[in-house]
This record gives C-alpha cells, sequence and structure tokens, in this order.
C-alpha cells in the first residue's frame, strides 16, 4: 500500500467506495480495489488505536521542532 | 512708549498663557468639528465647539497614534491638554494629550470604528471565509503557551482526536507586543504550512485583556491567513474584530478545539460504513457476474447448446409416440365395437339357430310365387347346402 496519512487515507477509502458502488469498472480492478479498501480500514482504524497526542512548538524561523 | 513687534507681542502673550498654572492641565468638554488627520504629519487639527463658543486645537502625532479610536466631526469628547499660543498665526489653542468619546467608552467606539471600517471593506464578507478542512492532522495554536487555553485545547483534542498533532505558536495575548507576536506567529504560520487549521485566541479577561484581538493588525493579519482560523477570544459573550475576520468563531478555546477536529468514536462509525459499503457493492458485484456468466456458458459451449435441444426433442418425441399409441388404441377398441354389431346383424348368425336361406340361380327367394312346381332350388344351411326340387308351390294371398 502507498504510504498515507490518515486523512489521505479516509480520502482515498470514500473514493474506492464510490467507485466500487459504480460498479462499471472491470471485474479484476474492482477486485483490487477491495483488497486496497481492506487495508486502508486496517490502517485507519490502527491510526484510531494507537494515536499519541504530539506537541511540538513553532520555531521563531517557523519551522516546527519537537518539544515534547 | 514702547514699539513691539508682533512677534515679541504673541511671544508675550504666549509666555502669560504658558506660566498660568491654571492653563497648564485643563479639561474641555465639546464637540469635534472641522476634524483633519494630518495625512503626512499624522497630527490631527479640529474644533471644539459648543452651542455658542468654538476653541481651535491640535493633536500631534506622538499623543494621536496613541487614541484608540478615530475622531470624527459630530462627536463628542472629553479633552486633557494645555492652552498655549500659536505666535505665527496669533491663535490660541489646545494642545490636547488625551482625549475620550463622551459617554461611551473609548474602547468601545475603537471596536465600533473598526468594526465598520473592516466591515466596508469586505474583509468579513462571508464569501471570504475558508471551510474547516474535516480531519486536519496538524493543529496550529496561537496563544500563550502558559495560559489556561492552551491547556484546555490540548486536553479536548486529546480526548477527541489524539492523532491530531498540535503545533504552538508561543505569543503575549495582552499588553503592546500582543499584537505584532500574534500577527508574526500567524504569518509563520503560513509561511512554512505548518498547520491545516488555525487556532487563535486567549481565556478569558476584561476588555483591555483582550484587546490585542481587537486590534487592526491581527484582524488583517488573520483575514490574510491561507491557513483557515478558528477564533476562540474570552467566554461565550465576548465578540472582538477578530472573531469576525476569522473563518470560524468559537465561544470559547475549548470550543475552538471541538470545532476544530472530528471525535475519533465518529471516525470508527465512518470507517465502518466504508467497511459495510464496500462489502455490498463487492457481492452485489460478484453475483452480477456470476450471472452474466452462467448466460454465457450456456451460449459458447456446442455442447451444452446440443444438450439443451436434445431433451426438448426428446420430450417432443415421447409426447409424439404417447399420442400415437392412444389413437391407435381408440381405434383398435370401435373397430372391435363395430366388429361385435356386424356380427350380430350376420344373416350366417340366423343360420346357426336353424333357419335355412332358400336360392334360385345363387338369388334368395323371399316369396314361392317366384317358383314353379319342379324348379330347383339350393337351401343353404350354416353348415353346408342341400339340392332340393320344389315339388307343389302354393301362394298365401294378403
Amino acid at each position: 500500500m502507498k504510504k498515507y496519512t490518515y486523512e489521505q487515507a479516509m480520502d482515498r477509502l470514500s473514493a474506492i467506495t464510490e467507485a466500487l458502488e459504480n460498479g462499471s469498472l472491470p471485474l479484476d480492478d474492482s477486485l483490487k480495489l477491495y483488497t486496497e479498501a481492506s487495508e486502508l480500514i486496517r490502517f485507519c482504524s490502527n491510526c484510531l488505536d494507537n494515536a499519541e497526542q504530539k506537541i511540538t512548538e513553532l520555531s521563531e524561523k517557523g519551522e516546527a521542532e519537537d518539544e515534547t | 512708549m514702547t514699539v513691539l513687534t508682533v512677534t515679541q507681542l504673541n511671544t508675550y502673550v504666549k509666555s502669560i498663557l504658558d506660566a498660568d498654572r491654571n492653563l497648564s492641565t485643563v479639561y474641555v468638554s465639546g464637540e469635534i468639528s472641522n476634524f483633519t488627520n494630518h495625512y503626512r504629519t499624522g497630527h490631527f487639527y479640529l474644533t471644539l465647539k459648543d452651542d455658542a463658543s468654538a476653541l481651535r486645537a491640535v493633536m500631534f502625532r506622538t499623543e494621536a497614534s496613541r487614541l484608540r479610536f478615530l475622531p470624527e466631526n459630530g462627536m463628542r469628547v472629553l479633552v486633557r491638554g494645555r492652552v498655549s499660543l500659536f505666535p505665527r498665526d496669533g491663535q490660541f489653542q489646545m494642545y490636547i494629550d488625551d482625549m475620550q468619546p463622551d459617554g461611551a467608552g473609548a474602547l468601545h467606539v475603537a471596536f465600533e470604528q473598526l468594526k465598520k471600517k473592516l466591515a466596508a471593506e469586505g474583509l468579513f464578507d462571508e464569501s471570504r471565509k475558508k471551510p474547516i478542512p474535516p480531519c486536519p492532522m496538524r493543529i496550529g495554536v496561537v496563544t500563550s503557551a502558559t495560559g489556561a487555553a492552551f491547556r484546555d485545547i490540548c486536553n479536548v483534542l486529546g480526548r477527541r482526536f489524539p492523532m491530531a498533532q498540535i503545533i504552538l505558536a508561543p505569543v503575549q495575548v495582552q499588553g503592546a507586543s500582543a499584537a505584532p507576536q500574534i500577527c508574526d506567529a500567524i504569518r509563520r504560520m503560513n509561511a512554512k504550512k505548518a498547520a491545516d487549521v488555525l487556532i487563535v485566541g486567549r481565556g478569558g479577561g476584561s476588555v483591555e485583556d483582550l484587546w490585542a484581538f481587537n486590534e487592526e493588525s491581527v484582524a488583517r493579519a488573520v483575514a490574510a491567513s491561507q491557513i483557515p482560523v478558528i477564533s476562540a477570544v474570552g467566554h461565550e459573550t465576548d465578540f472582538t474584530i477578530c472573531d469576525f475576520a476569522a473563518d470560524l468563531r468559537a465561544p470559547t478555546p475549548s470550543a475552538a478545539a471541538e470545532l476544530a477536529v472530528p471525535d475519533s468514536m465518529e471516525e470508527r462509525g465512518v470507517l465502518l460504513s466504508f467497511q459495510m459499503r464496500c462489502k455490498r457493492a463487492l457481492t452485489a458485484r460478484m453475483e452480477h457476474e456470476r450471472l452474466r456468466l452462467r448466460q454465457a456458458s450456456r451460449l459458447q459451449d456446442p455442447k451444452r447448446f446440443l444438450e439443451h435441444h436434445r431433451l426438448v426433442l426428446d420430450s417432443l418425441s415421447d409426447k409424439a409416440d404417447h399420442a400415437m399409441h392412444r389413437t391407435l388404441q381408440s381405434t383398435q377398441n370401435r373397430f372391435a365395437l363395430l366388429c361385435g354389431k356386424l356380427d350380430a346383424l350376420s344373416p350366417l348368425k340366423v343360420l346357426t339357430r336353424g333357419y335355412a336361406i332358400a336360392e334360385k340361380d345363387g338369388t334368395a327367394i323371399c316369396d314361392a310365387a317366384s317358383l314353379c312346381a319342379g324348379d330347383r332350388l339350393t337351401l343353404r344351411f350354416a353348415h353346408g347346402k342341400a339340392d332340393c326340387i320344389a315339388e307343389k308351390t302354393e301362394v298365401e294371398s294378403l
């Protein structure tokens, strides 16, 4: 699976769901998409389960730096 | 008699006015007219008047720049200053140190003026408002690092959506350096594209405490931000210019955090619905394909095609056999019946009961009149015949 952020994964998932529901793709592609959707769902669930709050501080020059 | 120059006289009168302790600090109330905001020097020139009299006045740039509101013609004000004379014009006038609106507070007037001005510019227009992203992963927070507001925001974000990263731009939120720091923080967040949404604000306080969020510079920085801004200043009842300029106003910092991110529980629900929809869509698809396959294979396999027709043929031929058999059966039955009937009518049958047929020259004789004595005739029995001679005939009369 491509490396996604949670947000991108949700967007992709939404697009795949619509494509599957549309039903006009070749079956082979539909099966591939379904596999991808399953992976995305697992990834997003993991994100929600294992999230830990991260706080950083914006440096004077404007770069985010780790603090805690 | 001493003759003075104009300058000498004016200077003398000025010195008397300047020496008068009563005139060194005076408070005057009046209505502003002939107001001029000198665009190059930044000095204010105006006339204060009441029903009967008028007084020339000037407010130099240093003092004028400290005012939070802009004086306007017709505005009733209370001014503090000293009275002196401008030697060049021989004009006595008031040099204003400070000015306050008479009635409403200066801050109130300043607030209303700035709000009106920025609204007229279209800075608060709904069409300018950017949507808050539904699922932001980086929350920029512009507030004091030590304030309760930041703690509240972290708590709410941690509870609702801990996945979102918090990027704090620590700033002073009150005092003279607050507004420039807030503006700078918003600009740096934008320059670095450091966040998906910004929360700009602070906890509750007095109107003076919250004033930085009523500054024009802050309002403009918020409006100019490419990153959507949620304004969260003070309590629910506090409205600031920053609120109007922001893309979304939150009543409190905690509420801003609620508005900024989705709830993890809701996200799980969304995930579940995606899962169900995908599964349903694929199942329906497979069913559809299976049906298509079944139809396609029937046409493509000649053996199965023939099989089908053979079955049809077999059943038709069975039907034909049956029909033929039935027809034959009923014909045979009818034949047997007719044979029986025919048999019953047969003259031979009568002969078996002892009757005999008399024939002459092969023709049955029904009347004795057709015979003469001595005629030869044949008697036919059920079995066999006998040749006879008629000895005498007797005709019965009717």
